[in-house]
C-alpha cells in the first residue's frame, strides 16, 4: 500500500496522501516533503470527525473536495477507511481525480486482503499461530482498526489504547510445522529458528510501519515461498521482499536492518 | 432581501442554505430540513477547518460533496456558509465559476 501512496504522492502538486479509518486511526501514509506521521495523525482524528459528521445528513457520499486559502484536502470515501489527499490550490482536480480512483482500487484491495488476512489469521490459533492479531476480534472492530498505526508517531495508540511500541509480543510466530489450515494464507514455518526469524522481521519492520508488519511479513512469506513452509533459506529473498515494498528510504532502511541485528 | 435568491433562480441549484459557523440557520429556500442541514455543515466544516489548519492549509473557501444521491456545495464568506444542493449531473467546477463570475459582476453580494 505505501507503494501506491508513494506513486501518488510523486504527482505534480501533491504534497502528501494518508489512509486512515473512520476512527480516525491513521492506516499508511506518503509525504515525503511536508508532513511528518505526528501531524498526519493528528489529521487523521479530525478527517475522520469531518467524514463522520457529513455522513450523519449524507450517508452516502463518495468523494468531498475541501479548497482552504493554501491547498486542497481530497477525502475519498473506502467503507472503513478514508483516503486523503492534501494537494496544492492549483492543482487539476479532474486530472487528480483519475489517479486518485485508481489508488483507490489498489488500496482498497490491499485492505480487503489485510482484513481477510487478520481474519485468516485469527482463525489460526488453533495451528498455534499465535500473535496479536489472533485475539479475540472484539479488540479489533472491523478486523483491523488498531493495526494501521505508525509506531513512530507518539500520537498513534492502538485501539485498546495502549502504545503501539509496547505490542512486541504481538510479533511472535510460533506456526513451527504449522500446516494449512485449509486457508489459502496460511504460513508454515520449517522449525524454531525459522519461526524466531521471523518474529525478530516483524519486530523490526514494526519499526518502520507499525503493527501492520506481521500481515506484511505474511504476505512477503506467501509470496517467496507459497508451497513450502518458510526456512532460513528464504530469508535473504524474505528480506529484499520486505525492504523493496514498505521501505521508503535510507533512514528507514538503516533502521529496519539495525533492529534486525540488535 | 432573499440573499438566496440570485442562486436558487439557476437551474443547477435544487436548495440553498445560509448558516452561520456554529450552525445556525439565517435562510433557506424552502427545504425541509434545512435547520439539521445547517447544523451538521456548520459542524462539519468546523472539523473540516481544524484539519486543514493542522496541514497549514489555513481557512477553507468551498467546499463540494458528491455521492450516489448528493451534490452539495459549500461556500464559506464572512463567517456565513452558503450551502447548495445542485443537480448531481451538473459539474461542480462549473458551477463555481458560474458562481464567481456572478460575484465579480456585482449580481450578488
Amino acid at each position: 500500500m505505501k507503494k501506491t501512496l508513494d506513486d501518488l504522492c510523486t504527482m505534480e502538486g501533491i504534497n502528501g496522501v494518508f489512509v486512515c479509518t473512520i476512527e480516525g486511526e491513521l492506516v499508511a501514509f506518503s509525504a515525503p516533503r511536508v508532513y511528518d506521521a505526528e501531524t498526519l495523525a493528528i489529521a487523521a482524528t479530525t478527517a475522520a470527525q469531518a467524514a463522520e459528521s457529513i455522513s450523519v445528513q449524507h450517508a452516502n457520499w463518495d468523494s468531498l473536495v475541501a479548497n482552504f486559502r493554501d491547498g486542497k484536502l481530497i477525502f475519498i470515501q473506502m467503507d472503513q477507511y478514508l483516503l486523503c489527499v492534501i494537494s496544492d490550490l492549483n492543482t487539476n482536480v479532474p486530472f487528480l481525480n483519475v489517479a486518485i480512483k485508481v489508488a483507490k482500487n489498489k488500496i482498497k484491495r490491499k485492505l480487503d486482503n489485510m482484513e481477510s488476512g487478520m481474519s485468516s489469521t485469527a482463525s489460526l490459533s488453533d495451528a498455534k499461530f499465535s500473535s496479536q492479531f489472533s485475539s479475540p476480534p472484539a479488540a479489533f472492530p472491523q478486523g483491523m482498526h488498531s493495526s494501521g498505526m505508525q509506531a513512530t508517531s507518539p500520537a498513534t495508540r492502538s485501539t485498546m489504547g495502549e502504545p503501539l511500541a509496547d505490542v512486541g509480543s504481538g510479533f511472535s510466530w510460533s506456526g513451527v510445522g504449522a500446516a494449512s489450515t485449509g486457508q489459502s494464507s496460511a504460513v508454515s514455518v520449517i522449525d524454531e529458528a525459522a519461526s524466531k526469524m521471523l518474529t525478530r522481521v516483524s519486530e523490526a519492520l514494526a519499526e518502520i510501519v507499525g503493527p501492520m508488519a506481521k500481515v506484511f511479513v505474511k504476505e512477503a512469506v506467501q509470496k517467496i515461498c507459497p508451497t513450502e513452509p518458510f526456512s532460513m533459506n528464504h530469508l535473504m529473498r524474505l528480506l529484499r521482499e520486505l525492504e523493496s515494498e514498505h521501505i521508503s528510504d535510507k533512514l528507514e532502511l538503516k533502521l529496519f536492518r539495525d533492529k534486525l541485528h540488535r | 432581501m432573499s440573499r438566496l435568491k440570485p442562486f436558487v433562480n439557476l437551474p443547477e441549484v435544487k436548495h440553498g442554505v445560509i448558516c452561520d459557523l456554529s450552525g445556525t440557520l439565517m435562510e433557506h429556500s424552502s427545504m425541509e430540513d434545512a435547520e439539521s442541514v445547517a447544523a451538521v455543515i456548520g459542524y462539519f466544516v468546523n472539523t473540516i477547518t481544524q484539519c486543514g489548519e493542522s496541514l497549514g492549509l489555513s481557512e477553507p473557501t468551498t467546499i463540494y460533496l458528491s455521492g450516489r444521491d448528493v451534490s452539495c456545495c459549500v461556500f464559506t464568506e464572512d463567517k456565513l456558509l452558503w450551502i447548495f444542493y445542485l443537480d448531481p449531473s451538473c459539474s461542480l467546477q462549473e458551477f463555481e465559476r458560474k458562481i464567481k463570475a456572478m460575484k465579480s459582476s456585482g449580481r450578488i453580494g
